[in-house]
């Protein structure tokens, strides 16, 4: 691959993304980037055959990116053929024209990329981009040039005056020869003026309710998706994993500077990319502590903006001395430190645990109690069968007792009558004996005429009973024609049919 | 990796049944706070649903190892 032509397509992409005020990827992703320098196309049809080109963006970048691929910057896109003979030579002896040297100038110019510090001393807005000028005190004046974009994002109004550092490389702008700083991004200088910035800023987000309570969006239950955001660097991360829970979560991390210029652009990046994807249950941006100049990023209008705007949950875990990061405040909850945050997300799985333990005690001491009161009733119910039970058997003893006892006291009479006969009444015994006696006689008798009644005696005589379905017969009408009869003999039983 | 990959789908699956697991147990437990006579059949009935849920909740609630990604998109700018 050219790695050359790589770094000039890189380039190249940043600056174009910046003067669409896009992310770098919406003008080419890194693979399609990638693509383009291996095949080096010279031809629009050659660039078509790239993935991740397609008629659109060929039309659009397709002059730009070829003019690169045949050897030339993209600011020298429309130079005419002898031009870039020219400059494909050695400088010298050779004679150039004032664009090429002036563009050959701005190639060099390029790594002399820095940061700048001075006084506003003129402020201008043309087209929405901003040209303005920084002072020092000796006189010194450095032409500074914004895109509109950049300039959005910086989050700070330029006014002459104010003392500030630009973030950038100085650049020849052809039309007029004046050096001028291409200017990416601005801070403020000092902390007065950033403390300034800071009170201004929060007062006017504060009128407009964006801290506001209500705004804020509740923590999810049992969060499961948690986009991370903060640098790769740092005790911070460390501190967060370390005291996150297991419990099976999703962490998806983007790498971001949490400080000095690029901050604002890259936490930006990081956080449109959530919003984009949508896959997140929280977002999780901490950053340790810092002062109000190194907080910067944390206290910039653009980014609180997104902050507040955002559609899932944001927990913001920054350390700050006096005066509240303003991204903590837009934020849906805000800890002081990445443990804090990572307790918070925490919470509802291990109450989870906890609720789960107490309801099933709940449930096992309402049965148990329930089941409690059964047994009880039960007992109660079966107790009382108990006592009467044995208050019955004790009622069958008591009589049992009282009979053997009467029987017992019978007997002993019986025995005491039965000693004094003898004694005194031999006359009552001779009459008892008689009445006996006759007694037995009668019974004898009696037994005499039962058995000259007996039907058997008077079957032995000849005589015989006819029975029909064991009923005994005794008019002709309980004998119907046909009908089976049980004669009884004295030896038997005849079984016949009535004929007539 | 691709391991946990599957089993952090798979428990997303059962995540809203998380929520919803602890919701029935509260009302379980509630059933048989709410009321003075409890049928023994119905409530027996109830522990073993609750159990159950217990069972399931407790199995998600279990320690699991997190998944941590990196998205590394085209953001290095040429500072």
């Amino acid at each position: 691959m050219n790695g050359e032509l790589l770094n000039k397509l890189r380039d190249w992409r940043s600056e174009q993304a910046r003067r669409e005020g896009v992310e770098l990827y919406r003008v080419f992703s890194n693979a399609t980037i990638e693509a383009i320098a291996a095949a080096a196309p010279k031809t629009k049809e050659e660039l078509l055959k790239i993935k991740g080109i397609k008629d659109r963006k060929c039309e659009k970048y397709g002059l730009a990116i070829l003019s690169m691929t045949s050897g030339e910057t993209p600011a020298e896109i429309g130079k005419t053929e002898s031009e870039e003979s020219v400059e494909k030579e050695e400088a010298g002896e050779r004679v150039f024209a004032v664009s090429a040297f002036l563009g050959l100038l701005n190639i060099g110019l390029r790594r002399s990329a820095a940061k700048v510090r001075g006084e506003v001393s003129s402020f201008q807005m043309r087209g929405g981009h901003a040209y303005f000028s920084i002072s020092d005190k000796d006189g010194s004046v450095m032409h500074c040039f914004m895109w509109s974009n950049d300039y959005r994002i910086s989050g700070i109004s330029i006014a002459e005056g104010l003392e500030i550092v630009v973030s950038g490389y100085p650049e020849i702008y052809k039309p007029s020869g004046k050096l001028s700083f291409r200017t990416r991004t601005i801070e403020l200088a000092g902390e007065g003026a950033l403390k300034k910035a800071y009170d201004k800023l929060k007062a006017m987000l504060e009128r407009e309710g964006l801290f506001a309570p209500e705004r804020k969006k509740e923590m999810p239950e049992f969060p499961h998706r948690i986009g991370l955001v903060t640098s790769r660097d740092g005790a911070v991360i460390h501190d967060f994993l370390n005291n996150i829970g297991r419990f099976g979560f999703k962490i998806t991390f983007i790498d971001s500077r949490v400080e000095g210029s690029s901050a604002v652009r890259e936490l930006l990046s990081a956080i449109r990319y959530f919003k984009t994807q949508k896959t997140i249950d929280a977002l999780v941006l901490i950053r340790g502590g810092g002062s109000l100049e190194s907080l910067q990023a944390f206290n910039n209008e653009y980014i609180v903006r997104e902050i507040a705007d955002c559609p899932f949950p944001v927990i913001v875990g920054i350390g700050h001395d006096k005066d509240v990061p303003l991204v903590s405040l837009a934020a849906d909850a805000a800890c002081s430190t990445p443990t804090a945050v990572a307790k918070l997300l925490n919470v509802s799985w291990e109450q989870a645990g906890a609720a789960v333990r107490l309801a099933e005690h709940r449930i096992l001491d309402g049965f148990g109690a329930a089941l409690q009161e059964r047994i009880f009733y039960i007992d109660r119910t079966s107790g009382v069968l108990e006592d009467r039970l044995r208050e019955m058997i004790e009622r069958v003893r008591r009589t049992a007792r009282r009979f053997s006892e009467s029987v017992a006291i019978l007997r002993e009479r019986i025995r005491a009558a039965g000693d004094s006969i003898p004694a005194t009444n031999r006359r009552i015994a001779g009459a008892l004996a008689f009445a006996l006696q006759a007694a037995g006689e009668k019974i004898a008798l009696s037994e005499k005429m039962l058995a000259a009644s007996d039907p058997k005696r008077q079957l032995a005589l000849g005589w015989s009973i006819a029975f029909s379905g064991g009923k005994i017969i005794r008019r002709i009408a309980d004998a119907p024609a046909g009908s089976l009869l049980d004669v009884r003999v004295s030896d038997g039983t005849i079984r016949t049919r009535v004929a007539e | 990796m691709i391991r946990f990959v599957r089993k952090t789908k798979r428990l997303m699956d059962k995540k809203t049944n998380l929520n919803e697991s602890l919701k029935k147990l509260e009302q379980i437990a509630a059933w048989f706070e709410s009321r003075r006579d409890i049928d023994i059949e119905e409530g027996l009935k109830k522990v073993r649903e609750g159990a159950l849920l217990a069972k399931e909740a407790k199995k998600r609630l279990q320690e699991i190892e997190n998944e941590f990604e990196e998205v590394k998109k085209g953001l290095e700018e040429d500072a």
